[in-house]
């Protein structure tokens, strides 16, 4: 008598257990993405798997509204606007155009930054370990690591005097500008900027770097070239000049070197910080990570193909050599 | 309010149900507290246990994180151990390299490495982030990097944070080899989180490394460590710091709070090489989990318990009750009286033992109420016997109460209760008087013999009862009387028909007063308790007849005191009477007679005061009128020493006459004696004299128309009374002196206030119209007047004119304005009698105009009061009233004091005036020169310059060359115009100082410098008069601060004046420190200044001769100047000086002026 009376009860127990379940499923988190480059779809799948390991699963209580900027920096207040009105709980942007024009588009917006070269100086974050304002996130430490990345190319291909240094202009890009200016000239290199700020512009870049014959073309971080990084490499190839680029990616598509973040690990780890922000944590009191690994990759089959000997201690520096 | 037990029938009484109640709660209390217990024990040691597991495998864990903590430093300092050989360093610059960036790529964690030689010169360095340098020589021998190291071999340097964030290590090792230098390994020990990650314990339980100062280093929330979060406020970490040895493992997992505020496990190991800790924490509410199950079961397993216990309880107490119900039932009964009833039990236990307990005692009671009830008989006797005694006792008390004044009833009463009491025919009470027993009262006796014995009082050598207890003093009892041998009395025994008698002594203290006795014409005993009643009665009767006798003499001494207290009161009536008209003998008088002659019954009484050597009757009582008429008339001298009064006179003691008629006075036929005899009918009388200090100031008698002499107590009431007169007509006396001295002091205390009033007045300004005007007024006021006039005397006109008026009218004031009254008035006269002088009566002068005024005016008397200075007339205070008639003297005296201080006051007035007039002429003449002074130096400054100038231009042949002649003649209006330039100058400085206006900038200055300048100026002077100019500056003179152009100018003052005044010899100019202070020192070899001159050197226009000065030149103002200059730096100056012989000039001012100021 008794079991029978109990099962009723049973029964409205896992009802209500599927009905809390339910009900968490309709609960959506709204998020925003915001890159100045095409899209990018391993980085979109580093992201979304960071957030799948801490419960964030985008078609279940995840929404994500991305919007890129295809390489041209001068879009990105439109496409800020777009999302902001959307009024998602929070926003992660790549770079300084992102952050720029996201956080005037929705100044009280927690936004979430990874490719920020200094954010202190930017004047995003009071400090590295207190933020304090609604903006914190990852950086890239671009600014700190230029001369290295300029010393590793000398290293490689010791013979290098002039170098043709590719920047897109875009908010950041000064700092950048100057440190690098000032790296080559503690180099001995004579260095001679190239500005490309759209998909358009790459093309006579080039034409113009072919008429000025330098010894090395180095990249700079940016959306754009991040976005176009098959056509810069093919046409760098095409100089037959060496080079280093920031990202990996570059080797990947046949360029000779990069330094730089490893950006499966950067949007992995920016999911930890949307995870926090979305469990009620204040973005001013988490603190900016800086990467704790740097990748050195360099491409052994361009370097054959520029007819470059790779020294054994850069080979020894290499975290992989790409074929 | 009946418990329901179970399913009982019948209600049960409440007190049954308790006990139910009790078996049950008793029960259920039992069982729970055992499990109770045993649940706490449990739960306790599963929490011990719980605990010692939980700080095991906490600890454990955390020894094992700080064990991989300490793999990982060792692994990285092993790895770098490869470049540290000795041949390392002196290998190629490439090979270095290419081991250093090997061992960046071996260990992950290195993000710098650095190459130091033995002196501590940077080799090399290889980064991850920056450039590599080669043999860059950066110094690193002063970093602490290289010097811990060089002495420790390997150095772990504190945690730092990079870019405050990232926790760094740096991680330095000395090389093998003589001049090895020292490897540096910058760690990355972010890198550790791995290892603190890989740390799980339970569901909540996670690791952190903390460094030696509390700071954070490896956290699974990285952000923390990146916040760079300080720990050392937890106590756990504050614990792990400061204790070094944790003893038991229990202890080693404490309850504390975490960094979240959660209360956890915390367990702590240290990792030694480095100071850091592993603190690996559980929350409290996971580690407990066991424990809460352990309580669950406990509560569960109690309840159980108590469900059982209250239903074994319920069974035990319905089984206990049924028997206990039958013992209630049977105790039920023997309570309600039937003993007879047996309770039938048939347990086998305590409880029929109880039962048959109960039927054996009412056995008991049954057989013991016989016995009870006989004994309550014999006691109710007992107890009526003692009552019918208590009651006689008590009647004999009552009556000895209700006759306080009489014995008879008490003893009646007596011989009849004790007659009754003790069963006999008669008792009788003879008291003891006079050496005999009589009786006093009897009862139950035959009237016959009654009247006999009271007839034969018994003595008490006869051989009676009475006289046997008389001489035994204790009761005796005679068994026969008529068979007594020592009974001698038989036959009285036998008119009495007394066989058996009993008698009792009344004692008071050891005297026997009485006898108490019974009597029976039977032969019979008489109880021992006859004898006690009859001893109680004795001892009652003895009472009785004290009280009696206390009565008598209480009764006795109330009389004598009434009469003592009506005396005493008559004495303090008197003494009322004196106090209450202290000024008035009369009503004294009056009362003393009345008191005298009532106390002492005498028809009349007289009392007389002795003035002007005779006695003068002053006050008498009820004296016959014819008489009383004759002593009025008849003084009565002091020569008769016949009579009474006469005596008292000459002896001046009291005098008592018995009988008037019978003593030698009324034989003489002394008139006064006659007249007291014939006209007052007296035959006894007293006579007391009133003395003070022995001398006779009056007299008292009274008079009895009877031959009766006066008590001794009665005398010496009179002679009381007599003496109280006397104080009284001295109180009189004095008090009249003492209020006429009163009346006298108050009148010049008032005089006194009134003048020092005025004189305040007239004295709190100096304004002299105001002191007229206060002068006048307030003699109105003291003389008590209505109106007053100040008069002024003019010595040059010889008139009077009045300057101050009060209380007269505006009008009159008005036309007395104009009058000038000469010196013939009454005014003039009484300035040349220098004494004031009255009109008494203004109508009498009524033809002078002036007073004419006043008469219409409604005034009749005035006094003037001549206002006479030292050497003049100043004028004169009139006073006037509208009563005719003299001032009393004492307004006069008053007056004329008054008028001598209005006189100082006048002069003080007038010459604070003059003063003040003076004061202001001198200031307007001062402003005047100082303006003038001002400005003329400023106008002649213009043209001088002017003149200068041109001059200047033209002796540079500006205007052609000028000849020989002219050149001169150009250079002494040069000489000339510049000293008056000079001149000037000072001029205008010592204006501006006189005005305010000259002040000191304030600037650093040195004061060699200083020194420098003034020689620089003054050499080519000195060396034209060949003289020496020396300076002697002190070395290494810290710069000062004050005016240097002004402080310059002093010294080229001094100087330059010692150059004037110095002939020949040397000028010396020192300049030295003194503590704070400078000195400057100018001394020279001159002619000296003379001790009287050296003061006033420094006073404008001074200079020490006129002689010289003509000689020498200068203004005389140059010192002046200087001095203030000085003293506005707050310094001084200062002169020494021989003379003949030479100067020196001293100047002191602090090294530091603070605050510029301003000359006064």
């Amino acid at each position: 008598m008794v079991k029978l009376r109990r099962r009723p009860l049973v029964l409205a127990a896992f009802a209500l257990a599927a009905g809390r379940e339910s009900v968490a499923q309709e609960r959506v988190a709204r998020i925003g993405l915001l890159r100045a480059p095409p899209q990018q779809p391993r980085d979109l799948a580093s992201l979304t798997a960071g957030l799948a390991e801490l419960g964030h699963i985008v078609g279940r209580n995840l929404e994500i509204v991305a919007r890129y900027g295809d390489g041209d920096v001068r879009r990105m207040p439109a496409l800020a606007r777009e999302i902001a009105a959307l009024s998602p709980a929070l926003v992660v942007v790549d770079g300084e155009p992102s952050a720029l024009a996201m956080s005037e588009a929705a100044p009280k917006l927690p936004i979430i930054f990874t490719l920020v070269g200094d954010p202190v100086a930017q004047g995003y974050a009071k400090s590295l370990s207190h933020p304090g304002g609604n903006m914190t996130g990852l950086t890239n430490i671009a600014l700190e690591i230029t001369g290295k990345r300029l010393s590793l190319l000398l290293e490689a291909v010791p013979t290098i005097r002039r170098i043709a240094i590719l920047i897109q202009p875009r908010p950041g890009v000064p700092l950048l500008r100057d440190e690098i200016i000032a790296a080559a000239a503690q180099l001995g290199l004579a260095a001679t900027i190239f500005e490309a700020s759209a998909p358009s512009d790459i093309d006579p870049v080039f034409d113009r770097i072919a008429a000025a014959a330098p010894d090395a073309i180095v990249t700079i971080n940016a959306p754009l070239f991040y976005g176009e990084r098959q056509r810069i490499v093919a046409r760098a190839n095409a100089l037959a000049r060496p080079q280093i680029y920031p990202e990996r990616e570059f080797v990947e598509a046949g360029g000779f070197m990069s330094y730089g973040v490893d950006f499966d690990v950067l949007w992995r780890r920016a999911a930890s910080y949307v995870d926090r922000i979305l469990k009620g944590a204040k973005p001013g009191d988490l603190p900016i990570e800086q990467p704790v690994k740097l990748l050195f990759s360099v491409n052994s089959t361009t370097a054959h193909k520029l007819g470059i000997e790779l020294p054994p201690a850069i080979l020894l520096r290499a975290d992989e050599i790409i074929e | 309010m009946t418990p329901r037990v179970d399913d009982a029938e019948a209600p049960l009484p409440a007190p049954r149900g308790r006990l139910f109640r009790k078996y049950v709660l008793s029960f259920v209390g039992v069982v729970s507290v055992v499990l109770l217990l045993s649940g706490l024990f449990d739960g306790w040691f599963s929490y011990r246990e719980t605990r010692t597991t939980l700080a095991l495998v906490q600890h454990s864990k955390a020894e094992g994180a700080a064990q991989r903590i300490e793999q990982f430093i060792s692994e990285i300092e092993r790895q770098i151990g490869w470049t540290t050989h000795a041949q390392w360093a002196s290998g190629h610059i490439d090979q270095r390299r290419f081991d250093y960036v090997r061992l960046l790529r071996q260990v992950p964690a290195i993000t710098e490495l650095v190459q130091i030689d033995g002196q501590g010169r940077e080799q090399l360095k290889v980064s991850r982030l920056a450039m590599d340098v080669v043999a860059s020589g950066a110094d690193y021998s002063a970093d602490p990097r290289f010097i811990e190291a060089m002495q420790k071999r390997i150095w772990y340097s504190p945690v730092y944070f990079r870019k405050e964030s990232e926790p760094y290590m740096t991680i330095a090792i000395v090389r093998a080899g003589r001049q090895a230098g020292v490897t540096l390994a910058e760690v990355n020990l972010k890198l550790i989180w791995d290892v603190v990650t890989g740390i799980r314990l339970g569901q909540g339980g996670y690791a952190y490394v903390a460094d030696g100062q509390g700071r954070l280093i490896a956290h699974p929330d990285i952000s923390l460590v990146l916040r760079n979060t300080d720990l050392s406020k937890l106590p756990q970490v504050l614990a792990a710091r400061t204790a070094s040895d944790l003893r038991t493992p229990e202890e080693r997992a404490t309850i504390v709070p975490a960094l979240d505020g959660r209360s956890v496990f915390s367990a702590v190991a240290a990792i030694q090489q480095l100071s850091w800790y592993v603190f690996v924490e559980t929350p409290v509410n996971e580690a407990l989990e066991p424990l809460y199950d352990t309580m669950k079961r406990t509560g569960l397993l109690l309840l159980l318990g108590l469900l059982v216990a209250a239903l074994g309880g319920v069974l035990f107490a319905r089984r206990m009750l049924i028997p206990v119900r039958a013992l209630a039932a049977g105790a039920e009964r023997f309570g309600a009286g039937d003993l007879a009833h047996r309770i039938e039990l048939h347990t086998g236990d305590e409880l029929q033992a109880l039962g048959d307990e109960f039927n054996r005692m009412g056995e008991r009671l049954t057989e013991s109420y016989s016995n009870l009830e006989r004994k309550v008989e014999d006691r109710t006797r007992e107890v009526s016997e003692a009552l019918e005694r208590q009651t006689a006792s008590s009647e004999v008390l009552n009556v000895i109460s209700r006759s306080t004044a009489q014995v008879q009833p008490v003893l009646d009463a007596i011989v009849e209760i004790a007659t009754r009491l003790c069963h006999a025919s008669s008792a009788v009470v003879l008291l003891f008087r006079d050496g005999a027993f009589h009786l006093t009262a009897a009862h139950g006796a035959s009237p016959d013999w009654v009247e006999w014995l009271r007839q034969n009082p018994i003595p008490t050598d006869s051989e009676t009862l009475s006289a046997r207890i008389f001489n035994e003093r204790r009761p005796v009892y005679i068994r026969d009387a008529l068979d007594d041998p020592d009974y001698g009395w038989k036959e009285n025994a036998r008119r009495g028909n007394i066989r058996s008698n009993l008698g009792v002594p009344l004692m008071r203290q050891d005297d026997v007063v009485g006898v108490l006795i019974v009597m029976d014409p039977t032969v019979r005993a008489f109880t021992d308790k006859q004898v006690d009643l009859l001893e109680s009665f004795a001892d009652q009767a003895v009472i009785a007849i004290e009280n009696v006798r206390l009565f008598d003499e209480v009764q006795a001494r109330t009389g004598e005191l009434q009469e003592a207290l009506e005396q005493q009161t008559a004495t303090s009536e008197v003494l009322n009477v004196i106090t209450r008209s202290p000024g008035e003998l009369a009503p004294v008088f009056d009362s003393i007679l009345e008191n005298a002659t009532r106390i002492c019954e005498a028809p009349f009484g007289v009392l007389f005061r002795y003035r002007d050597g005779a006695l003068h009757a002053e006050a008498m009582r009820n004296v016959p009128p014819s008489y009383a008429e004759y002593l009025q008339t008849h003084p009565q001298p002091t020569a008769e020493h016949r009579t009474g009064v006469g005596r008292v006179m000459a002896t001046k003691a009291p005098v008592l006459v018995e009988d008037a008629v019978a003593d030698e006075a009324y034989a003489s036929r002394v008139p006064l004696r006659v007249a007291a005899v014939e006209l007052g009918s007296v035959r006894t009388f007293l006579a007391v004299p009133m003395l003070k200090e022995d001398a006779l100031i009056g007299m008292f008698v009274i008079y009895r128309q009877e031959v009766r002499t006066f008590t001794p107590k009665q005398i010496e009431l009179v002679v009381g009374f007599a003496s109280q007169a006397a104080v009284a007509i001295e109180n009189v006396r004095l008090l009249n002196e003492v209020q006429a001295r009163t009346r006298e002091l108050a009148h010049s205390v008032e005089e006194l206030r009134a003048l020092g009033e005025v004189s305040q007045a007239v004295n709190s300004t100096l304004d002299a119209p105001t002191v007229l005007q206060t002068i006048v007024a307030k003699a109105v006021e003291i003389s008590g007047t209505t109106a007053g006039a100040i008069y002024v005397f003019s010595n040059r006109r010889q008139v009077f004119r009045m300057r101050a008026s009060f209380g007269a009218g505006d009008e009159l004031d008005e036309a007395m304005r104009n009058q000038k009254i000469g010196l013939d008035s009454p005014l003039g006269e009484a300035a040349r009698r220098r004494t004031p002088l009255q009109i008494a009566d203004l109508r009498d002068e009524a033809q002078a105009a002036t007073i004419d005024l006043l008469v219409r005016a409604g005034f009749r008397a005035l006094m003037i009061l001549p206002l006479i200075g030292p050497d003049r007339v100043i004028g004169a205070l009139v006073i006037r009233r509208r009563e005719a008639g003299v001032f009393p003297e004492r307004t006069v005296d008053l007056l004329q004091t008054f008028a001598a201080q209005s006189v100082v006051a006048i002069q003080n007035a007038r010459l604070f005036g003059e003063i003040e007039e003076k004061s202001r002429q001198l200031e307007l003449v001062s402003q005047h020169k100082s303006q003038f002074l001002a400005n003329m130096s400023h106008e002649l400054r213009t043209p001088l310059n002017a003149v200068l100038g041109y001059a200047e231009l033209m002796a540079d042949g500006v205007y052609g060359e000028l000849g020989g002649k002219a050149q001169g003649v150009l250079g002494r209006i040069q000489v000339n115009g510049k000293h008056l330039l000079g001149l000037i100058n000072d001029v205008l400085d010592l204006s501006k100082i006189e005005a305010g206006q000259f002040t000191i900038a304030v600037e650093p200055y040195s004061v060699g410098a200083m020194v420098q300048s003034v020689v620089a100026a003054t050499e080519s002077l000195a060396s034209t008069k060949g003289l020496k100019l020396v300076p002697e500056v002190a070395p290494d003179l810290p710069s000062g601060s004050g005016d240097e152009r002004r402080l310059t100018q002093v010294l080229l003052n001094i100087v330059g004046n010692a150059i004037k005044f110095t002939d020949k010899g040397e000028i010396v100019i020192g300049a030295r420190r003194d503590g704070e202070m400078f000195e400057l020192a100018v001394r020279d070899t001159g002619p000296g200044i003379a001790p009287e001159n050296q003061a006033k050197i420094f006073g404008e226009f001074q200079q020490v001769d006129d002689s010289s000065t003509r000689k020498k030149g200068g203004t005389g103002l140059g010192l002046t100047i200087s001095k203030k200059i000085v003293e506005m730096h707050g310094g001084a100056i200062s002169v020494e000086s021989e003379f003949g012989k030479g100067s020196t000039f001293r100047v002191r001012i602090p090294m530091r002026v603070a605050i510029k100021e301003t000359a006064q």
